[in-house]
């Protein structure tokens, strides 16, 4: 603390400890509201959803050799209130509408994601969409779908300024039939 | 040239710096407490950087410079006026 320089260092070392201490209490204060709202329970409500099943030949829809691959897509309805997820130690919420199903013995869970959104304001959070389009044309490792079950979920990833990613699913499914090929006139590539 | 190093080395004596340095670390411990209120309070974790940031540059304003405060008690060196017999 003699000279100038060495009050500077001085600073600069406590500083970078101060500033430890802040952003641990900026992740851990954030996990307290979180886990004062209730956050792994919140509700959604799927429902509506029209799913259609047509076949690609093509290489970008996860055909091979230009054999048929089943592609899905889906319109749903969805209405979900996530601003629970919000705090001051968030930065934005990747929300993502996801689909599960049993596979071959080798192969036993699958999970596609149908639909997905950043969410950056907690004034966006109310989620009331109608005939919501799928984001993405889904494809199995199989070359069918098969009409198996699926559970369709919204499942979220805050993304935080300080702190750990956290995932998690909001409590509501809806189960869906994959449905047959709709008329193979109609497959495109 | 040793005087303008000298000038702007900034040096302080013993109090001055046991002073420098409760004001640093209590400075730099109240606004981190103070910008974790704020952010907390207002649910806005800019504002906490921005109010570290205020306190950060007003503990450098406070401590670095060599202000009068830190060198009121300078070293007093005794004088060497005693004279040195040397027997032959």
């Amino acid at each position: 603390m003699f000279s100038a320089l060495q009050r500077f260092q001085g600073i600069s070392s406590n500083v970078i400890t101060a500033a430890i201490w802040i952003s641990l209490f900026v992740a851990l204060s954030s996990y307290a509201q979180l886990y004062l709202n209730e956050f792994r329970s919140l509700p959604a409500v799927i429902d509506h959803v029209k799913a259609v099943t047509t076949l690609k030949y093509s290489r970008g829809f996860g055909s091979r050799n230009r054999e048929p691959k089943e592609n899905s897509r889906i319109a749903f309805d969805l209405t979900a209130d996530i601003s629970d997820l919000f705090n001051w130690n968030t930065k934005q919420v990747f929300v993502y509408l996801t689909a599960e199903y049993e596979g071959q013995p080798s192969i036993p869970a699958n999970k596609v994601t149908f639909w997905n959104k950043i969410i950056t304001k907690k004034e966006d959070a109310v989620l009331n969409l109608q005939k919501e389009r799928s984001s993405f044309s889904v494809w199995d490792v199989e070359d069918s779908f098969r009409q198996r079950n699926a559970s369709l979920k919204l499942e979220w990833n805050i993304q935080p300024h300080v702190g750990l990613l956290l995932w998690g699913e909001n409590k509501g499914s809806y189960e869906l039939t994959f449905p047959e090929v709709k008329g193979s006139s109609s497959a495109s590539t | 040239m040793d005087q303008l190093v000298s000038k702007f080395e900034g040096n302080i004596d013993f109090k001055g710096q046991q002073l420098a340095e409760s004001v640093s670390n209590t400075v730099l411990i109240v606004g981190s407490v103070a910008s974790c209120l704020i952010g907390f309070v207002t649910q806005n974790v800019k504002l906490t950087c921005y109010a570290f940031a205020i306190f950060l540059i007003l503990d450098l304003v406070i401590v670095v410079p060599p202000w009068k405060q830190y060198r009121a008690n300078p070293v007093r060196f005794a004088t060497s006026n005693r004279s040195i017999e040397v027997v032959n």
